[in-house]
């Protein structure tokens, strides 16, 4: 494929930059927009017609979140922060933890019934989430966890513990079984040769597992709106709504809150880039 | 000391036996060569002694101690794997010190002996190098390495030799070999290639569907195959095997060629049999390796000639099968030309049919 590419004609490769370029754009406008939207006064948002290029830039949608501005009431932003923080992180290690488990297991023991196990834990992924509300809700009630950060934490590992396993499955299925077993000739226990030689190997496959979590647990927004109420569990995604009232919403609060939660999300998947990469490439980059 | 005695031992997977019950005695030093087609059940023979297999019967003992429930780690074995398994993440000397460092082996003696090891293999200009950056024949120099720094009982080779190329394949068995005459252990090695069978062992052991067909030098197995399996297996080309019936003077061929069988062979008339020669006992005149042997000529057409440079390989006709024959000093062949070929006598086999055991004393 890539080989046609080199061959093709200018005009033809300036028609594919175009359509990248189209592709792109739609993809990226409303990230953008939104970034925009955070450091611009609300009345050149409300505008009309809309105005495209900024004329001024601020930071006061930031100020009047945090209550910094004397017209505004400040919205419990750190608080939220440390929520989603806690809940995602806390998922994101228990996923992992489980996840490499019993991803190993799938791919290196035999045992009755793998398959189908296997077969339960995909089919899981194929339910939404939110289809899962009420009946979720109605437990969580009676146990208790409406409102806590354990409550979403175990909504979280459910959902990303059937992912993780599928991912680290994968990752382990690529390491010879001979490497392990050299290791354990070579004085290694199972668990010794699973640290010093598979657990390294696999570490860029877990990178990504774990982003994958992560980045699932800290956007999640529709079980969390149902399942916290305050500040005791509301993350950032749900405190978003604290912008709409009955009758008027914060735009500007809005999306500079917004940017508040890809900033961290963005932050981490650069840091994991690499990683990320090595991982997902894993097979082409065996030697 | 380290001889490795196997007895009845057997691998049940499920209800599926594949290896029935070996009996095989090692002796210290001993270099011994586990040679069968594939699904011969060498290889799993073999990763039971390493304890990388359960035993699912019988005993397996490393010096004085039954192996069979301790795991790899305490066998004190090395072995060189097929894909020769090197840790990818780690420099070759981080490979080669990498059992010394599980064992907790003082910093120094590390040193000393991976740098022994590296001297040995010459892989001293590659120490700081990942496994991915080395040629295959290095790579499986640093698997042996990695076998030999850790002073085993036990050395186990698993088809190591069989990712190489053929010309670096015949470097690496002769550097088995001196590695073998400088660093006296015992040496179990698998391999389906008969060639490194008979070059490298002390003794060799010929497996067919788990069981054991024969176990000798490898001049007694090239000499004195017991069946049929191992005349075929042994010797490149492959022995030649005709069926015949026992009559009056020999052995008749199917297409009446009486060849007359040794003296004191216990074969009755009308018995069904097999005669087996090697291709070299097979030559056109004045082109063999034992001219003064009792012989009896036939004369046939060559089908193909293979020249090999000191000798060439003739395919022609004999019993209404297609036979290999080997002219020693040879001289251009046309296909069709009729040569008279002599059949050394003294060097014939013959196998009962029936049960495809050698007839010979």
């Amino acid at each position: 494929m890539s080989r046609q590419l080199t061959i093709e004609k200018p005009w033809q490769r300036w028609l594919i930059r175009l359509g990248v370029f189209v592709a792109m754009v739609i993809l990226c406008v409303p990230g953008v927009w939104v970034v925009l939207t955070a450091f611009r006064p609300n009345i050149e948002i409300l505008a009309r017609p809309a105005v495209w290029i900024p004329h001024e830039l601020t930071l006061n949608n930031f100020k009047g979140i945090f209550g910094l501005l004397p017209t505004q009431q400040g919205l419990p932003v750190a608080q939220y922060f440390i929520n989603s923080l806690v809940i995602s992180v806390t998922s994101t290690l228990v996923a992992i933890i489980v996840g490499m488990a019993g991803g190993y297991a799938f791919a290196r023991y035999r045992f009755k019934g793998k398959a189908a196990l296997f077969l339960a834990f995909m089919l899981s992924r194929t339910v939404p989430g939110v289809a899962l509300s009420l009946p979720l809700f109605i437990v969580w009630a009676r146990v208790g966890l409406i409102d806590t950060p354990i409550g979403l934490i175990l909504v979280y590992m459910a959902i990303n513990i059937p992912f993780t396993i599928w991912l680290t499955d994968g990752f382990f299925r690529q390491i010879p079984v001979d490497l392990s077993e050299a290791a354990q000739i070579d004085g290694c226990t199972r668990w010794q040769a699973f640290w010093k030689v598979e657990f390294p190997l696999a570490r860029s496959g877990l990178a990504s597992a774990a982003i994958f979590a992560f980045l699932t647990s800290w956007n999640e927004y529709a079980l969390a709106s149902q399942l916290t109420r305050t500040t005791a569990s509301k993350t950032m995604p749900v405190g978003l709504m604290d912008f709409t009232a009955q009758f008027t919403v914060d735009w500007t609060g809005m999306s500079a809150m917004a940017v508040l939660i890809i900033i961290p999300a963005l932050v981490l998947t650069f840091i994991v880039q690499k990683h990320l990469i090595a991982g997902l490439t894993f097979g082409g980059v065996k030697g | 000391m380290a001889e490795v005695r196997l007895q009845k031992v057997v691998k049940r997977y499920g209800n599926l036996e594949i290896v029935h019950g070996i009996d095989l005695d090692i002796a210290h030093n001993e270099f011994v060569v586990l040679v069968g087609p594939s699904g011969c059940g060498k290889s799993t023979t073999l990763r039971m002694v390493a304890g990388l297999e359960e035993i699912s019967g019988g005993t397996i003992s490393i010096g004085d101690r039954v192996v069979n429930d301790l795991p790899p780690r305490s066998r004190n074995i090395s072995m060189v794997f097929q894909s020769y398994a090197l840790y990818p993440h780690m420099t070759v000397k981080e490979n080669l010190g990498f059992g010394l460092k599980i064992a907790k082996a003082p910093e120094a003696e590390i040193e000393k002996r991976v740098a022994e090891a590296a001297e040995i293999l010459g892989l001293g200009p590659y120490m700081d190098r990942l496994p991915a950056n080395l040629s295959g024949g290095q790579r499986q120099r640093v698997a042996m390495g990695r076998a030999i720094v850790r002073n085993p009982d036990v050395f186990l080779f698993d088809e190591p030799l069989s990712n190489l190329d053929a010309k670096l394949r015949g470097q690496m068995r002769v550097e088995i070999k001196k590695l073998h005459q400088r660093v006296k252990t015992t040496v179990i090695y698998v391999t389906h290639d008969q060639v490194e069978a008979m070059t490298l062992a002390d003794r060799i052991v010929i497996m067919r569907d788990g069981n054991v067909e024969q176990v000798g030098t490898p001049s007694e197995v090239f000499e004195k195959p017991v069946n049929t399996f191992v005349a075929g297996f042994i010797g490149s080309p492959p022995m030649n095997q005709l069926d015949a019936v026992v009559v009056d003077g020999g052995a008749r061929l199917s297409d009446g060629t009486i060849v007359p069988l040794p003296a004191g062979l216990k074969v009755d008339a009308g018995q069904e049999v097999v005669v087996g020669f090697r291709t070299e006992s097979f030559a056109p005149k004045g082109h063999a390796l034992h001219e003064e042997s009792r012989t009896i000529t036939v004369s046939r057409p060559v089908l193909i000639a293979e020249p090999l440079g000191t000798e060439t390989i003739l395919f022609t006709e004999l019993g209404g099968k297609e036979v290999q024959g080997k002219m020693l000093d040879p001289r251009h062949v046309n296909s069709g030309e009729v040569l008279e070929f002599t059949l050394d006598l003294t060097r014939l086999h013959v196998f009962d049919k029936a049960s495809g055991k050698s007839l010979r004393a």
